[in-house]
């Protein structure tokens, strides 16, 4: 038996990472995926010296555990290379998430990339990496280990945000908004949100709560829809890391009421809200004896005391969803006072013009909010299986990503003439 | 924490003991396996069934494989932490034993 099996089977790995096609038609996937190539092969290295460093030493008893530990090792960045290489998500999903990271996030966002996994989670490389040697000594045998840890420091500066979504929904466009979820957990600790909860029961999914109430707060009734429909998958689902599955619903039900009392959002989204509510309660009402009743009061507790910070720091940063709403209504009237709604950079489109748009076939270049948030009526909710609906939202999205792409560099020309 | 760690640092126990067969003296391979602890690894065992299985954590159980595998890790700790007093051939012993039920993980969390 020998190390040279492992060091053969890395030699395979290294060659898939430098063998894998970039050629992606849009610049924030590509450069993610670029440094995300860079930093696994980083990580092979610091698996060769492993490697390397046991085989030097005298083991006649245990040389057999460490090649299947080595080869464990090896076949698992295999895999995470290959879930990030081969993810079958389409690429507009990164448009999504990327306009939520340029939002939030200090400029620029954050480079990140899209994953296949069994679950909806957010890591990074380097954490991932880091996981895997927590109080693993360096084999004694090499010499200057202290380049490994040079290596992960260089992994760790040049980190990538790692968000995964659910192997089963890479085809599904009306799961986009919960990988939203899963990019707000970075911005939530780069902008330390903690601090707005200082009042909120200490429980251990606190966070989790609170990043529902930020993107239902951001992103509209589109992301309640969007968690409501995932979580009855899992209905009795509890960990100490979340809150039950019919918590989450309550946030999101708790959201919607006050929507509704407002009376904040224009036509027709002010009457669509009720369809997703009704869903909504539906769903709570089969499945809320599965809560416990402190659960509910601690849920309602988070809810009163953050719901102030939370609307505050989504104005800062990129407009409540009822505001953004009206807001877009607004320039959509100015637009067309001005004229020249002919040309796509001067269009701003509202829910019923995309819904329009969806009849005629044709996608509309609306804002990502606009765009999910017209699939929301009871009607739409039945459409969310048409193949037809998921080619509309990717393509829209496309066409919002060029219009925006046109707009700015025509502003840019402007500029220097 | 990932099952590879916990995986590793077990590893690394045997990879200690066999070198303090040879040098009869400690190293740091054994103190890695020294920072394991019997709550950790039931967490990780569990989190691993429960998204393979997609289960709910709190229902999840450990299986007798992995239960023989934690006692068999508690009493290696034990003789590690004193193992200048320990013969040989019960040193050889642990490694055969807990080697063994490491064949027996491997063979039961397919992602392994």
């Amino acid at each position: 038996m020998s190390f040279d099996v492992v060091l053969s089977a890395l030699g395979s790995v290294e060659n898939h990472i430098k063998g894998v096609s970039l050629d992606e038609p849009y610049g924030v996937k590509r450069e993610a995926l670029e440094r995300a190539r860079e930093l696994f092969l980083k990580w092979l290295d610091i698996y060769k010296t492993y490697t390397n460093g046991y085989r030097q030493e005298l083991l006649p008893r245990t040389q057999r555990h460490t090649i299947r530990m080595l080869s464990s090792f090896t076949n698992d960045l295999d895999n995470q290379v290959r879930a990030v290489f081969e993810a079958r998500v389409a690429s507009e999903a990164y448009l999504l998430v990327n306009n939520l990271f340029k939002s939030f996030s200090r400029t620029p966002g954050p480079s990140f990339i899209l994953v296949e996994h069994r679950e909806f989670k957010q890591t990074s490389i380097a954490t991932l990496l880091t996981d895997k040697l927590a109080n693993l000594t360096v084999p004694r045998p090499v010499i200057g280990s202290a380049n490994i840890g040079v290596t992960i420091t260089d992994i760790k500066n040049k980190d990538i945000v790692v968000i995964c979504y659910d192997e089963g929904q890479f085809d599904n466009v009306f799961s986009w908004p919960l990988l939203l979820h899963e990019a707000f957990h970075y911005v939530y600790e780069n902008e330390r949100l903690d601090r707005f909860a200082k009042d909120c029961p200490k429980v251990s999914w606190l966070e989790e709560a609170l990043i529902d109430m930020y993107i239902i707060n951001y992103f509209g009734p589109a992301y309640a829809l969007s968690l409501a429909t995932y979580l009855q998958r899992f209905p009795h689902e509890k960990t100490i890391s979340h809150p039950s599955f019919t918590s989450r619903i309550f946030i999101a039900l708790q959201y919607l009421k006050r929507m509704q009392e407002a009376k904040k959002l224009p036509l027709p989204v002010s009457n669509h809200i009720v369809d997703v509510f009704d869903y909504l309660k539906r769903v709570w009402d089969q499945h809320k004896e599965t809560d416990s009743l402190e659960v509910q009061e601690q849920v309602a507790k988070i809810y009163d005391s953050a719901e102030r910070s939370v609307q505050e720091m989504i104005s800062e940063k990129a407009m409540p969803f009822a505001e953004f709403l009206s807001q877009n209504e607004t320039k959509r009237q100015e637009a067309f006072k001005k004229g020249g709604f002919e040309f796509i950079e001067n269009q701003v489109l509202s829910v019923d013009d995309v819904t329009d748009y969806f009849r005629a076939g044709i996608p509309a270049a609306a804002d990502p909010r606009i765009i999910f948030n017209s699939f929301i009526s009871r009607q739409s909710q039945e459409m969310i299986n048409d193949p037809k609906a998921h080619i509309f939202v990717k393509e829209s999205l496309k066409k919002w990503h060029l219009k925006k792409a046109w707009t700015e560099a025509k502003d840019q020309v402007y500029k220097l003439i | 924490m990932s099952i590879q760690n916990i995986i590793g640092r077990v590893t690394h126990g045997l990879v200690g003991m066999d070198l303090f067969l040879n040098e009869r003296k400690s190293n740091d391979y054994l103190k890695d396996f020294l920072t394991l602890t019997e709550d950790e690894i039931k967490a990780v065992l569990l989190s691993s069934i429960s998204k393979k299985r997609l289960i709910p954590q709190g229902e999840a159980e450990l299986s007798e494989e992995e239960k023989s595998f934690i006692a068999s890790i508690g009493k290696t700790l034990e003789i590690i932490a004193r193992i200048d007093r320990i013969e040989s051939k019960e040193i050889e012993d642990c490694i055969n034993e807990l080697g063994n039920k490491m064949d027996t993980i491997y063979a039961a969390i397919p992602e392994m």
